[in-house]
């Protein structure tokens, strides 16, 4: 049978086409996302990153929510009204290792810290005329402080003050993680490293190289690090070293510095935006938010109900105080966050109001004698909330005073300031069967990444 | 049988067309033994001679056979006759489908194959296997056929994904899915959602219409599957669809409809009265009368304290008795009625959430063709009305397959499907809005509404109200997809061709969801409306040659040689806005606050060279070689090109001489091979370090460092060494497969851990190794084969052992119980154990010393695992595995004269659930609905040793991951029991109308016999999982179904 292959031409055009027309597809990019070497190019990439540093503080593990709700939760300035078993622990002062929000906030914490360590590594080398080095330097140093504070404190120190070097530390990290291999785990540093990295971060030249505040409300930089910013998170440490003449010195050197004083009515802090007594807000709005008023809210009103402010019983306050209205003991919500929807509640840091109790404790921490000076500064704060001045001889009594009004002014802001102050006057290992407890487990998954080269805290 | 193939051969073999000089003529028609329908094509040849000819649509035939002639009429796929044409003029001739598996011819990776010449694992499923049952997915069709095939349908939910695997779960942290390729165009498959619901995801392959194919073709080891190179280590299911075949144009209708029920489940909430009970107990359990007042003030019951904590009290008077809490007087957790419980209010909320839905399937195609062109059109509508307020699904789709041969050497073709289909989803699984999760953790004592007509919420819990979660948000999925191919195909010389062919994907996948005022997480912000839309196209343009050649009667060689390229684009928008005017509309235009707007996109190509080469011996020794080169733009640029071997051999023992005498042998193979495929599924850029952008703060951009780089980054590789029988027995009435197979991935591309203080949490790297080692059992039987009877069966059964054999860093946890470390199964399950419920003094200050602190009478002891007197975390093992010791399916079908039945049932053995709904439904811990479970707690009077106390809070953690939540997920189901009844053809043909008329009543799901406690044995809330299947957590179970429905030819 003969056979004709008359299509041979066509094989051979497609053929000879196919050849021709070859197809690359194999050489692709991200769309959303830039090789490293792209970002510390010039100022429009470096001042991305140190936005990216502070957006990480956003984190709901972060003072988005947790590593302050969690805290006042463990101290009972909160209540546990949710479904979260990982709550529910904290409420219980019972938790164990592998608990999921220990684990968040620790790596929402590391994370922060190591922008931070980017921007310090690779802004010298940005050839950028537009570029502050030193200022973006400080910023990043300052949220690098105030990163390790918060861990140094909630997963270090000794198990009824802050004031021991050699008490139990964190892992320091102080260079960015730019390889696999630079993320190899670094054993726990002393409390002493790592309370003097926090130290060395909040230098004068930290200082120095921060735009001032501003005064009134006319902020310089809404929401970012300012001198007087950085001196007050200073001020706050030292008081947590038990540095008390540092504290004291560094408080006062803000309420008598620029800025203007108390803001009259309290609630006005919460009500609006950036009042001139704070000095450094976490900023939030709508289309960056954060679920703060959404844990609180009852479910009717759109919340999920997760915590609400604890009982009176267990939050107890003065009668009269105008702080009861705003802190909401029994109630479901606080003042303090109120929008549910879009989360716009922004989250103070650092006010006035602390450095008036910081300086007030510091001062009378440093000798009894500065017990009137003291009473004036608490007794500004009283005044404020609404409360009749308080009279002591006892610098005991001031300090039991001074630790209820701590409590009542600052619960629930960006900082575990009640659980802190538990924990810095030796109150807190007498909550627990184990006063190990008084330490955060370390999250099982850290401990077993390192092998044990980041060991568990004692007791869990 | 595969029409596609039959034609594609006689179209291949047609050109017989010579004319011989004979002494006489013969003529005759050839129909088909089944339904008379003449069949166009078979070879009739004159017996001894290659002299023959081709019937012609009609079925007619005319031959010049000399004096004495035998005609032989072959036709693949039938029984081939032979017949002695004698002094007939007129020979008619009526054959028989051939039930042998030997005559098949099997679809292969980038060609066709006699099954007796196969050397590779495939398994075939014809439509016949799974026609007229309610299908939503094809995977559902593939369920409990194929040895060495997993599918696990992991939820109910309408238009949700299942998971395929074969031959066991091979990867960690990449997909474990296998490769579809329909009609030799790999397609997309996985979720395209973008909104989450909880736990279950959307499914691409629900957009194809599963009445649609002709067969499934399952590529288990890597002789068959290394053809596909990076993407074959999962395995690959080929899919053909139906084409039209030459003669009458037919149409065929086929409908069905029925209901769905939800099965007869073992979950019991408990009402109101017990849920009022159970609260006050927990509340009297954990709190003095004192609580939460201070200053020695006390209660004056516990009932008051019950109220002020549950009832959204709007704080609490102190009366002479004591404080009391200040009641709405809604008649809803009064404190009266925790003093007297039965006068609480009740409602049956699983109850009101299952509803029977309706299924229904309209199916019309029209088919048909000359010798040169053959077509069929096709159109279906199913639609699901689902089994639980707020679920649902429809789909329509439109295939259009035709092909043409234009010139003897020429020839070309199209398969064209189009599709939309529609998903309305409920949340479900985690989640505290979703509909079952809601039904079953919603407390009995709760109305519905209000007496002003609103939903009543909990006042104490944060989930939100099961009928408001089912009714009131809107949230669909919709699917539009184009799947279609075009290919040329010329002959270049004898046995040597050249194909083109040019595939495309392209999906457009778009969600819209509103959750208005009405619901908790719409109250909040006015309404919250979001819409994400998803578009994929994936194009593949692949060029063959494919060589076949017999030298002599001895040696046939089949090769094939062939480059393609494939990219996929992927783009997607997402938007959410909130503030709406009103919940009338919908559109996130009326969202006042514009909270998110983002869109992405992503490209993935691959580059590919392959080969094959297939030698026969005396048609008894088979040898088959292939090989693959992938270049995918995934891999660092070092590493780009990955080269996929395989090898096999085969023997045909029962061929043999020696072989003649073992009469009771009709066949007998031996096969084995060895290759090595890969998986590229790992995430477009994962070997790229990283910033991202999105972190922003006060209005400005920023960006962060998001993943750290690996360079050498590469595929996962696979090795899979295969043995090999094949056996039929007793002139094949019976026939054995036997695989046993060793699977070992490699190079698993792993989230290799870091520690979280680096800032990272990890890094992909290759590093994992995985084994899958297992027998595979296939029997197919005719057990009764009568003039009127017929009774034919297939079991095929599968024994996996899945073990992770290598690992990055240390063990890890997944999911809510699951642990995967070195030496275990993927799906080991991990926790505490229970020792006892504390019942005396003696074990509670036992518990207390071991550091349960909180321990009173009634909680539980756990076991102190390592000894060393304190309870830790490291207190816990392995408590059991997800994965089953043997599955598989077990089908029969039975013909009596007009009727026909099927009976198939699946089973599932030895693996175990962990049933996290549990957890929450029987944690006694706080307002949660609470199954029946809890009526067995431990109370002074009920000292029980299985079930602990109520106490709120639970400050025990009683509740804790142990193996009191685990429980045995074994189950045997009837998945299909059919019966229908085909009208006799001399009855239909009188209608002058109807071809053939056949009625049935089809039902699925009818019994499923378990020891699991929870709604469904087959379940997964992660739905498609690597290392944490086998887990329930408030997830949509299947329905039973049943439907009666009609097939009608014309």
């Amino acid at each position: 049978m003969e056979m004709r292959y008359s299509n041979f031409k066509y094989s051979i055009f497609v053929l000879v086409l196919s050849f021709f027309v070859s197809c690359d597809v194999l050489d692709q990019a991200p769309e959303a996302s830039l090789a490293p070497s792209q970002v510390f190019t010039d100022a429009t990439g470096a001042n991305a990153a140190i936005i990216g540093a502070y957006s990480s503080i956003q984190s709901g593990n972060y003072v988005g929510l947790r590593s302050w709700a969690l805290l006042d939760l463990y101290s009972g300035n909160l209540r546990h009204t949710g479904t979260f078993p990982s709550f529910a622990q904290f409420q219980n002062r019972n938790i164990l290792a592998d608990n999921v929000e220990v684990s968040n906030m620790w790596n929402s914490i590391y994370s922060t810290i190591n922008r931070a360590n980017n921007i310090i590594e690779f802004s010298p080398g940005v050839n950028d005329a537009a570029f502050n080095k030193d200022r973006a330097i400080a910023e990043a140093k300052f949220i690098r402080a105030f990163s390790y504070l918060n861990a140094l404190v909630l997963w270090g120190g000794d198990n009824n003050s802050y004031t021991v070097d050699g008490a139990v530390g964190i892992p320091l990290r102080l260079k960015p993680t730019l390889t696999p291999a630079d993320a190899a785990p670094a054993p726990k540093a002393t409390f002493g490293e790592v309370k003097n990295a926090i130290l060395a971060d909040l230098s004068q030249a930290t200082i120095d190289a921060l735009p001032a505040r501003g005064t009134g409300s006319a902020i310089a930089a809404a929401g970012r690090a300012t001198k007087e910013a950085a001196i007050a998170l200073k001020a706050k440490a030292q008081l947590i070293f038990g540095n008390n003449a540092d504290a004291a010195a560094l408080a006062q050197s803000v309420i008598t510095g620029t800025g203007s004083d108390l803001t009259a009515t309290m609630s006005n802090l919460y009500t609006s935006k950036n009042n001139a007594e704070s000095l450094w807000e976490l900023q939030f709005d709508a289309v960056n938010s954060n679920a703060i008023a959404f844990f609180f809210y009852p479910t009717a009103q759109g919340g999920r109900n997760e915590v609400s402010p604890a009982a009176p019983a267990n939050f107890p306050h003065e009668a009269n105080d105008a702080r009861i209205a705003i802190n909401g003991p029994g109630l479901s919500i606080t003042v303090k966050y109120r929008v549910v929807s879009p989360g716009t509640d922004n989250v103070i840091m650092l006010r006035k109001g602390d450095m008036y109790l910081t300086a007030a404790e510091a001062l009378v921490r440093q000798s009894a004698a500065n017990l009137p000076q003291g009473l004036t500064l608490l007794n500004r704060v009283r005044t404020r909330a609404g409360l009749p001045n308080f009279v002591t001889e006892d610098a005991a009594a001031f300090f039991v005073q001074l630790a209820q009004d701590r409590r009542n002014e600052l619960a629930f802001e960006g900082f575990p300031n009640h659980w802190v102050d538990l924990r810095r006057t030796g109150q807190a290992a007498g909550l627990f069967t184990n006063p190990n407890f008084v330490r955060l487990p370390i999250p099982q998954r850290e401990v077993l990444t390192s092998e044990n080269v980041i060991t568990q805290n004692a007791g869990y | 049988m595969k029409r596609l193939l039959r034609l594609l051969v006689v179209a291949l073999l047609l050109p017989l067309s010579a004319a011989w000089a004979q002494e006489r003529t013969v003529t005759g028609r050839v129909t088909s033994a089944e339904d008379g329908s003449p069949l166009p094509g078979v070879n009739v040849v004159i017996k001894g001679t290659t002299v023959g000819t081709a019937t012609d649509l009609d079925g007619r035939y005319s031959i010049s056979v000399s004096q004495g002639a035998v005609l032989v009429y072959s036709f693949i796929g039938l029984k081939s006759q032979e017949v002695a044409v004698g002094e007939r003029a007129s020979v008619d001739v009526s054959l028989a489908l051939d039930a042998t598996q030997l005559s098949e011819v099997v679809v292969t990776g980038y060609g066709l194959q006699s099954r007796a010449e196969v050397t590779g694992a495939i398994t075939s499923v014809g439509y016949k296997e799974f026609q007229d049952m309610p299908l939503r997915n094809i995977d559902q069709a593939l369920q409990g056929r194929s040895a060495g095939v997993n599918i696990v349908q992991s939820s109910g939910t309408p238009g949700s994904g299942i998971s395929v695997n074969i031959r066991g779960t091979g990867s960690l942290g990449s997909s474990s899915q296998p490769l579809f390729v329909i009609d030799g165009v790999p397609i997309n498959t996985g979720s395209y959602t973008a909104i989450g619901t909880g736990g279950q995801l959307t499914n691409a392959l629900s957009d194809l219409n599963p009445n649609d194919i002709e067969s499934f073709e399952i590529l288990k080891d890597a002789a068959a599957s290394a053809i596909y190179g990076s993407r074959a280590a999962n395995g690959v299911v080929i899919i053909t669809t139906k084409q039209g075949r030459a003669g009458r144009t037919k149409v065929d209708f086929n409908f069905y409809t029925g209901i769905e029920q939800r099965q007869n489940d073992p979950v019991k909430k408990i009402n109101g009265q017990q849920a009022s009970e159970l609260m006050l107990e927990m509340v009297r359990n954990r709190y003095p009368l004192t609580a939460f007042l201070g200053g020695g003030a006390q209660w004056a019951d516990h009932a008051e304290l019950t109220t002020w904590l549950f009832d959204g009290a709007a704080g609490a008077t102190n009366t002479p008795d004591g404080f009391r809490a200040v009641t709405n007087n809604d008649g809803v957790r009064e404190a009266s009625i925790y003093r007297d419980p039965s006068t609480a209010p009740s409602t049956d909320w699983l109850d009101e959430i299952f509803r029977t839905g309706k299924i229904s399937q309209y199916d019309l195609a029209f088919s048909g063709g000359t010798e040169k062109s053959t077509f069929r059109f096709s159109t279906t509508y199913f639609n699901q009305e689902g089994i639980m307020i707020g679920s649902g699904f429809e789909r329509f789709s439109a295939r259009i397959n035709l092909a043409n041969q234009v010139t003897d050497h020429f020839r070309f073709g199209t398969n064209v499907a189009v599709s939309r289909s529609v998903a309305v989803r409920p949340q479900n699984d985690n989640n505290i809005n979703g509909v079952l999760s809601t039904g079953v953790l919603y407390s009995s004592d709760i109305p519905i509404f209000r007496a002003n007509g609103t939903y009543y919420k909990d006042p104490g819990s944060s989930t939100e109200n099961p009928i408001a979660a089912g009714l009131e948000p809107f949230f669909e999925s919709v699917s539009s997809r184009v799947i279609g191919s075009t290919y040329g195909e010329v002959d270049i010389a004898k046995g040597l061709k050249f194909r083109t062919e040019l595939g495309l994907d392209f999906l457009l996948f778009k969600d819209d969801r509103f959750q208005p005022t009405t619901t908790n997480t719409g109250a909040g912000s006015n309404g919250l409306g979001q819409s994400s839309s998803r578009t994929d196209l994936n194009w593949v343009w692949k060029n063959n040659f494919t060589y076949n050649k017999d030298f002599g009667s001895d040696h046939r060689i089949s090769a094939l040689v062939g480059f393609e390229y494939q990219q996929s684009t992927f783009e997607s928008l997402f938007a959410q806005a909130s503030v709406f005017p009103g919940n009338t509309i919908r559109r996130l235009s009326a969202g006042a606050v514009k909270a998110d707007a983002s869109s992405g996109g992503s490209v993935w190509g691959l580059e590919s060279y392959l080969g094959r080469v297939n030698y026969t011996f005396k048609g008894k020794y088979l040898l088959s070689g292939s090989v693959r080169v992938d270049g995918s733009s995934r891999f660092g640029e070092d590493n780009r090109y990955g080269v996929f071997p395989a090898g096999s051999i085969g023997w045909r023992l029962s061929d043999e001489g020696f072989m003649s005498g073992v009469n009771f042998l009709s066949d007998l193979k031996l096969r084995a091979s060895y290759g090595i495929t890969g998986n590229q599924e790992i995430g477009n850029f994962a070997s790229l370090p990283l910033f991202s952008s999105g972190a922003n703060y006060i209005g400005l951009g920023g960006l962060a460092p998001g993943q750290l780089g690996n360079p050498s980054l590469t595929w996962e590789e696979a090795s899979i060494l295969n043995f090999g029988a094949d056996i039929g027995l007793l002139k094949d009435r019976i026939f054995l497969a036997v695989e046993y197979y060793i699977k070992d991935n490699r190079e698993l591309l792993q989230n290799l851990p870091l520690v979280g203080s680096s800032g990272f949490l990890g890094v992909t790297q290759n590093i994992g190794s995985i084994r899958n080692s297992g027998v595979e059992l296939s029997i197919t039987t005719v057990n009764v084969s009568k003039a009127n009877f017929r009774w034919t069966s297939n079991i095929n059964l599968t024994f996996n052992k899945n073990e992770v054999t290598k690992l990055a860093g240390a063990p890890f946890a997944s999911g809510f119980a699951s642990w995967v470390e070195e030496g275990q199964p993927l799906g080991a399950f991990r926790g505490f154990r229970v020792d006892r419920i504390i019942q005396n003094e003696t074990d509670r200050q036992a518990a207390i010393a071991q550091g349960q602190t909180a321990a009173q009478l009634g909680d539980i002891l756990f076991k102190d695992l390592d000894g060393n007197g304190s309870l830790t975390s490291a207190d816990q093992e392995i408590l059991g595995s997800a994965q089953p010791v043997v599955f598989g399916g077990f089908n029969n079908t039975l013909k009596y004269k007009g009727f026909d039945a099927t009976i198939f049932f699946r089973f599932v053995s030895g693996n175990k659930i962990y049933n996290n709904t549990r957890a929450f439904s029987e944690g006694m811990n706080g307002v949660f609905g609470q199954t029946d479970g809890v009526l067995n707690r431990w109370t002074p009077d009920n000292p029980s040793t299985t079930t602990p106390r109520a106490v709120f809070g639970d400050p025990n953690n009683n509740r804790r991951t142990s193996d009191r939540w685990l429980e045995d997920g074994s189950f045997l189901r009837l998945n299909n029991l059919q019966v229908g009844y085909t009208i006799p053809p001399s009855v239909v043909t009188r209608s002058k109308v109807l071809r053939s008329a056949r009625i049935y009543v089809s039902s699925q799901n009818l019994f499923t016999w378990t020891k699991y406690s929870g709604f469904d044995p087959e379940v997964s809330t992660f739905n498609i999982t690597n290392t944490a299947p086998g887990t329930d957590f408030l997830t949509y179970p299947q329905a039973k179904a049943v439907s009666v429905g009609v097939n009608l030819g014309l």
